[in-house]
């Protein structure tokens, strides 16, 4: 039996990311590293991701001592960096910038377009965070995005970003 | 003038009305629609948009007319005369096909 030939195709990107992966592309770093693991990812389009919350995360010491509460800019945060990394996925593998200094370019918050909060987030939650890529024009990227307990919808909205160095 | 012509110039007008509004709804501007000159440049001198407004009015603008706009011709973008005529030739490219 003739042996094959070996494949000239690309390899896939990942699909999947671990919390070091993503500490690897992220300029963020606990506690303010958001995005526990990515579980879908298609590169520049589109991801899903979690976030864990636990009792004794520093976020959430003083909101609220009585009753801990994720905050709800945080639950903006974590989706945006959802996307960020969506977006640092696709960038990868290209060259990193001379006029950067090396360092690949971030993408900043520009402006939070609409966003709406539906239920509380408590210590014990997981989130499942979504991030799909939309329109750009120039440096400035529209993002909708969202954020689940179970099949319970937590916010959702939408979020523009831009490529900062 | 032509019954052709006529129309062409009555649909040219409903098109800068319309986005005259999106402009001043999706941006909030505080401005009425006579106020703003068809021919300002969108960016810079002008209305002075940035591009945080120009993806706003982009997307207002195919919500508006259910159309997926190029954002890589930046021509389209001088102004709303320019995004008028891009609109106005969209509109021919549909009725051709349909």
């Amino acid at each position: 039996m003739p042996s094959a030939a070996p494949s000239a195709r690309a390899v896939p990107a990942k699909q999947t990311l671990s919390h070091r992966e993503i500490a690897e592309l992220m300029p963020h770093s606990v506690p303010f590293l958001l995005v526990d693991r990515v579980i879908e990812l298609e590169p520049g389009r589109r991801g899903k991701g979690i976030k864990n919350i636990t009792v004794d995360d520093p976020l959430l010491l003083g909101h609220f001592p009585e009753q801990p509460v994720m905050p709800g800019v945080l639950i903006v945060e974590a989706c945006g960096q959802l996307a960020a990394v969506v977006c640092a996925a696709e960038r990868a593998h290209q060259p990193k910038l001379e006029s950067s200094g090396g360092r690949r370019p971030l993408e900043i918050l520009a402006m939070i377009e609409r966003f709406k909060f539906l239920r509380i987030v408590t210590p014990g939650d997981q989130l499942i965070l979504e991030a799909v890529i939309g329109k750009q024009f120039q440096n400035m990227t529209r993002i909708e995005v969202s954020a689940r307990v179970g099949r319970n919808l937590i916010a959702e909205g939408t979020l523009l970003a831009t490529r900062g160095s | 003038m032509t019954s052709q012509m006529k129309l062409a110039i009555e649909r040219r007008s409903e098109l800068t009305a319309k986005v005259k509004n999106i402009l001043i709804d999706r941006l909030s501007l505080k401005a009425e629609p006579n106020e703003i000159t068809e021919d300002a440049p969108l960016f810079g001198m002008g209305l002075a948009l940035d591009s945080i407004d120009a993806l706003v009015l982009i997307v207002g603008i195919e919500d508006e007319f259910d159309i997926s706009l190029n954002t890589t011709d930046h021509q389209i973008y001088r102004s709303i005369n320019t995004l008028v005529d891009h609109l106005i030739g969209t509109e021919a490219a549909k009725a051709t096909h349909v």
